[in-house]
């Protein structure tokens, strides 16, 4: 039989409103078959003056096995009244057409206590909403705190996040009043006032479709940037396929002979074998802000054992976050220049790191700095327009001699 | 053996208890019962009759004894009938404090 959808225009907590809804749609010949928060499924049939129910059921009065229903279903079929369908696992909706079927509740206060369990639940949720929401707000708090907010805004999913909080925020008066609706409702049977079953409802309620489509729209959109931008870069590279900017070579900063070292391997790239050695290689990343990111590693060796490396971070960003490329080149030399001792190119001595910082460049949407520790580690970070480089580099030269070609690397 | 731990029983829990002191019974008899008995001034929706027995069986005071098809018959055990007496008590002394006060 033909399936009929329309949008369910009240919460599943505003049971009397949902009964008025139901009964309404009978009598225009369409029967509850199936019940969605967001849409419901009817069948056509003919107008029919019906009476629809919402009860909260227990864990408990769950259906037995090899298909026979629950003692309660059963008990409510012997006095007219049929289950029609269920809302998720707490709520049972029951409909009859029998005209001399007994109310379901004769006893209002009884009845009260089913839907204070329900009450209970839903004040649990709501909080948990709150709490959850408190959470992700503290969490991007903290990433302002510790300065890497643009970082992570253009190299994470925080700018999904950031787009769930409205979301979050906009359903928060809602489930208040929804949780406030239910909380009356319990209120006026623990009096002894049986509910009025015919209530006003909304005609449509397409905000909550809207929110779900755009919630699920985020949720893909955090799948796809954790899990699948990761792997759309093509993975590492010979040095030479990086041509989307001039990049700083470790041979012009020693100035003389270096042998090349590194694990070796054949790789197919882009339908090609070509030989990437792990020490000396590219790789493109793409990021939900920054489409166009590259890494740059070079390693090399002076005889017999003076090893050297230099690693470049190299970021496109859009043009219309231009204005953060400074931020973020001033975060990135700065985590640099914070990391611990036991990172390989740092001072093996506790607390011993000291770094002289040279500022050349640095006003508008330009800056330059080139940072030395004094065990010789040095660091560059350059800016201009929406580009953005990070250098990184341990050997006998020095970046403040280079500064041209850095300052090249984001032209 | 204790009878309920819960406070006095409402109306509608004492009738639907005392339907089952003669027998075993379903549902749909226990209505009746109480029905008849109170003469139509107690009536008892299937949603109250289903929560006082699910309330009753929790409690131990019930006890399901028999599935026919979709026909359910309940008896009342020991510690109901221990509950319901006390229940008679207490409103036996309810009735004595009231006709005393009267006169």
């Amino acid at each position: 039989m033909k399936h009929i959808y329309r949008l369910t225009p009240v919460s599943m907590y505003d049971a009397q409103g949902l009964e008025s809804w139901l009964e309404d749609m009978a009598k225009r010949g369409l029967f509850l078959k199936k019940f969605g928060s967001i849409w419901c499924s009817f069948e056509k049939g003919p107008a029919q003056a019906l009476r629809y129910r919402v009860e909260p059921v227990r864990e408990q009065d769950s259906d037995e096995g090899w298909g026979r229903p629950s003692p309660m279903k059963e008990l409510y079929q012997d006095f007219g009244w049929s289950c029609t369908a269920n809302i998720g696992s707490s709520m049972l909706i029951f409909s009859t057409g029998d005209e001399n079927a007994p109310e379901l509740h004769t006893d209002p206060e009884l009845q009260s206590g089913l839907w204070k369990k329900l009450y209970r639940r839903a004040r649990w949720s709501f909080w948990f909403q709150i709490l959850l929401m408190t959470v992700v707000i503290a969490m991007l708090c903290i990433q302002l705190w510790t300065g890497n907010f643009v970082r992570s805004l253009i190299t994470s999913t925080t700018p999904i996040i950031l787009l769930y909080l409205p979301l979050i925020l906009f359903q928060i008066p809602d489930s208040w009043a929804e949780l406030q609706k239910l909380a009356l409702m319990v209120g006026q049977l623990e009096a002894g006032v049986p509910l009025n079953h015919r209530s006003f409802y909304p005609r449509r309620n397409r905000r909550e479709a809207v929110s779900l489509v755009l919630a699920v729209v985020l949720l893909l959109g955090l799948f796809a940037v954790q899990y699948i931008l990761p792997f759309t870069g093509g993975g590492i590279r010979p040095l030479s396929d990086q041509t989307a900017f001039p990049a700083l070579t470790l041979e012009g900063l020693e100035g003389q002979e270096l042998v090349e070292t590194g694990y070796t391997e054949e790789k197919y790239v882009d339908g090609e074998t070509v030989t990437v050695n792990y020490s000396n290689f590219s790789e493109q990343n793409h990021y939900l802000l920054c489409w166009n990111q590259w890494d740059v590693i070079q390693t090399g060796r002076i005889e017999p054992e003076d090893w050297h490396r230099l690693e470049i971070q190299w970021y496109d960003l859009p043009n219309w976050l231009s204005p953060l490329s400074v931020h973020l080149a001033r975060e990135l030399l700065s985590d640099t220049m914070g990391l611990k001792s036991n990172v390989w190119w740092t001072s093996p001595e506790e607390g011993g790191v000291v770094w002289t910082v040279n500022y050349y460049t640095h006003f508008n949407n330009r800056f330059l700095a080139v940072a030395r520790e004094d065990h010789g580690f040095q660091v560059a970070a350059v800016s201009r327009g929406n580009r953005v480089a990070l250098i990184k580099y341990t050997g006998n030269g020095s970046l403040a001699e280079h500064l041209e070609e850095i300052e090249k690397m984001v032209q | 053996m204790a009878g309920r731990e819960k406070g006095p029983l409402t109306e509608p829990m004492y009738y639907v208890l005392m339907s089952f002191l003669s027998r075993g019974m379903c549902g749909t008899e226990v209505t009746e019962f109480v029905e008849r008995k109170t003469a139509g001034r107690v009536r008892l929706g299937p949603g109250t009759l289903y929560t006082l027995l699910a309330k009753f069986q929790d409690e131990g005071l019930i006890a399901e004894t028999e599935v026919d098809g979709r026909k359910r018959t309940y008896q009342i055990t020991e510690k109901g009938r221990e509950a319901f007496r006390e229940e008679l008590d207490r409103l036996r002394a309810c009735v004595n404090n009231g006709e005393e006060a009267l006169g």
